[in-house]
């Protein structure tokens, strides 16, 4: 069974197999003169119509997420990074991949082996995985998506691992500020606590009378 | 009653923001302590400046006047209205410190919106936000959620200030006492929001393993989204909302929390001493079933015209539970904003913005106009009706029941038609300003509204591109929204009369 995880099992081969993956791999080559079949062999994994790359247009989120009734059921090509978490799908082979590009964020129904192609899950301090993804999109999906807005992936390409980012947003200048900030807080506290307690006599004047 | 405020006046005033300023400082040791533990040093290090910024304020303040004495009831009102605009210029620093915001001015505006429990936000990337500094975006919600004093009034900060308690706790649009005593209302207050935040922290955190997601994560959102859904707050952790987690299970749980969340604190301790009937008794559950049920009902129609959400089941999944969102003023949406203006039909729009208008219950989470003050117009309405049928020498009597029997007086009439003329004032302001710089008008309007009455949907018209002074319009809008506007009139027509008196002063003498 597929794994929706973004790290994809590392399951150790017998020399066998590997060979025979290999031939496969050299005749996959030999065929890519037809492109027809080498566009079949890419889809694996894809859902739904098979579509050529070439069909696909090219939207950003941004556009998609405004809801652009122009490319509803349309066949678009869309670059972003996967962030948060890989959702699982209606099955065990599906997982939802959410990704943002823009500042806008949307999601990506997609077939688990695909879904396993995502080493990082953009987050804090970390740099999600690109991908380029060609599929469907929807306004409102009716597949079994109850209204959602999303895409339905065929072909899934990896345009970026990412990984740890640094924190850059930390200086050690900056953090001595913030110390000596609460350091004056702590220094006004205690001279309110002092002057409370053995300052300044409760006063007693009366508030001044309301004309 | 002269409301001009003198010097002492000020300086009492002063001590009290003080104290409450000071209070927020150390809510902030909470995600700063979780900064430390996950190694956000950034964060930790922008929230450190929060508790600062919070130290050095509110002792400054509190050094003003160091022994304050009684508060006035003038002067607890003004305290009340500056305290939610205080806290939130101070529990914006770690916000736009993390670099999440354009400015400090987008900062402020989702500390108000964070406080006041709306739940527009104006954060960028947000989906790699540190969890500290999310953290603290929940946090305000939560305190924004029992109400700020409240929260002081609950950890007993103003117990030793005389009568200031009581005045304080009445000023924060909490009329009644849930138990007699002041310290103890406010414990159960958040005693009730504990335990609802608890249950449902416990069933989102299951619909996150069953979505996959990794239970170190999934602890946190759903902690948040419990508490965003309880306080009726409708933040979310991911720039998505409430879709990034595509489960509808979690949409249900959120839902019903979120329902929680506007009903009355009263209704509640009435049900804690086992008064069972009093949900059906009650003129608050009434009228938000009522109300509820007739917007549902006209957005399942409008939608149904249109084969947008084909299956039912659909068409109750996105509609229904954006309606229901809008009815308990949580402010979650399934639908993406661009789906709501551009291919929603507009009856269904409609009703979402008439469910958002009147919102929970009085004495809850929830903000809009209340489901009390409906009720009471409406009851008021039938007793007028009836006075013109009976005979001359007749007296009728209206009656409502909100956990006691009350009855309904032309002032409590009076009070309700202000506030709920006042607050469709503020949705129609907000609107034409909408307009005025650009905006459509049903986006307008639906915005508006959401900020006034705190909902926190969204028709895309709230985003960092969105004018200064449109934002400055919304942040007003859901400070006056939450505190029934009368508080924020209160200090504008105080400081206003101080104003114009010290000038005619100045004048008098120079």
């Amino acid at each position: 069974m597929a794994s929706c995880r973004p790290i994809a099992d590392a399951s150790s081969m017998a020399v066998l197999p590997r060979l025979a993956s290999t031939l496969c791999t050299v005749l996959l080559l030999c065929l890519l003169a037809c492109p027809g079949i080498a566009l079949a062999a890419e889809e694996e994994g894809g859902l739904g119509e098979r579509h050529s790359r070439s069909e696909a247009s090219y939207v950003t989120i941004a556009e998609l997420v405004r809801t652009n009734a122009d490319y509803n059921g349309a066949y678009v090509e869309v670059e972003g990074e996967a962030v948060g978490d890989i959702i699982n799908g209606d099955d065990s082979q599906h997982c939802w991949v959410n990704l943002s590009s823009g500042g806008a964020t949307i999601g990506v129904y997609m077939s688990a082996g695909n879904a396993a192609k995502v080493k990082n899950l953009g987050r804090y301090g970390v740099e999600g995985t690109t991908l380029a993804v060609y599929g469907i999109y929807h306004i409102a999906c009716n597949e079994g998506h109850e209204g959602e807005l999303d895409i339905h992936a065929d072909i899934v390409e990896i345009k970026g691992i990412g990984g740890a980012v640094e924190d850059v947003a930390f200086d050690r200048p900056f953090a001595f500020g913030a110390l000596g900030l609460v350091g004056i807080g702590l220094v006004l506290l205690g001279a309110y606590v002092y002057l409370k307690r053995y300052g300044v006599e409760v006063s007693r004047k009366p508030l001044k009378p309301r004309k | 009653m002269h409301l001009r405020l003198y010097k002492e006046d000020f300086l009492i005033i002063a001590h009290y923001l003080g104290s409450i300023v000071s209070l927020l400082g150390v809510a902030m040791l909470l995600p700063f302590f979780v900064a430390l533990c996950l190694q956000e040093w950034a964060a930790a290090v922008n929230l450190l400046y929060g508790v600062g910024a919070a130290l050095v304020a509110g002792s400054i303040l509190r050094l003003i006047k160091i022994h304050p004495g009684h508060i006035t009831s003038q002067q607890a009102i003004i305290v009340t209205g500056l305290s939610w605009m205080a806290v939130a210029l101070v529990g914006a620093v770690p916000l736009y410190l993390s670099g999440h915001y354009a400015s400090f001015l987008d900062a402020t505006f989702e500390a108000v919106s964070a406080f006041t429990t709306t739940g527009l936000t104006l954060a960028c990337d947000l989906d790699h936000m540190a969890l500290s500094i999310n953290m603290w975006r929940f946090l305000m919600q939560f305190i924004g959620g029992q109400g700020v004093l409240v929260a002081a009034l609950a950890l007993g900060l103003f117990s030793t200030h005389g009568g200031g308690g009581p005045l304080l706790y009445a000023t924060e649009g909490r009329g009644d006492y849930i138990l007699p005593a002041i310290k103890q209302t406010t414990r159960l207050i958040w005693s009730i929001s504990g335990i609802v935040i608890l249950m449902g922290t416990v069933a989102a955190f299951v619909c996150m393993l069953v979505a996959g997601i990794d239970p170190f994560r999934g602890a946190f959102h759903s902690l948040w989204l419990s508490i965003a859904a309880f306080d009726t707050g409708g933040f979310a952790p991911q720039s998505m909302g409430i879709i990034h987690y595509h489960s509808v299970f979690l949409e249900l749980v959120v839902t019903i929390i979120g329902c929680l969340g506007c009903v009355s604190f009263l209704l509640y301790a009435a049900l804690i001493k086992g008064k069972t009937s009093e949900i059906f008794r009650n003129i608050e559950m009434r009228t938000f079933f009522l109300w509820t049920s007739a917007t549902f009902l006209l957005c399942t129609i409008a939608l149904a015209s249109k084969s947008l959400f084909n299956p039912l089941f659909s068409l109750i999944r996105r509609g229904g539970f954006t309606l229901l969102s809008a009815a308990s003023n949580t402010g979650f949406s399934n639908v993406y904003p661009g789906q709501i203006v551009s291919i929603m039909v507009s009856g269904a729009v409609f009703a979402i913005i008439l469910a958002m208008t009147v919102g929970g219950a009085s004495g809850s989470t929830s903000g809009g106009i209340k489901t009390l003050r409906i009720g009471i117009i409406v009851k008021s309405l039938l007793q007028n009706i009836k006075a013109v049928l009976l005979p001359e020498t007749a007296l009728p009597t209206g009656r409502y029941h909100n956990v006691t029997t009350r009855v309904l007086t032309p002032e409590v009439t009076s009070t309700a038609l202000t506030i709920t003329l006042l607050y469709i004032a503020s949705y129609v302001i907000g609107a034409v300003v909408g307009i005025v710089m650009g905006y459509d008008s049903i986006p307008a309007m639906f915005e508006s509204i959401s900020a006034a009455s705190n909902t926190g949907l969204t028709a895309g018209v709230t985003t960092t591109a969105t004018p200064a002074v449109l934002k400055v319009v919304y942040i007003f809008q859901m400070w006056t929204g939450r505190l029934e506007f009368i508080t924020i009139f209160a200090v504008i027509y105080a400081a206003g009369s101080s104003l114009i008196h010290r000038r005619k002063k100045a004048v008098k003498h120079g």
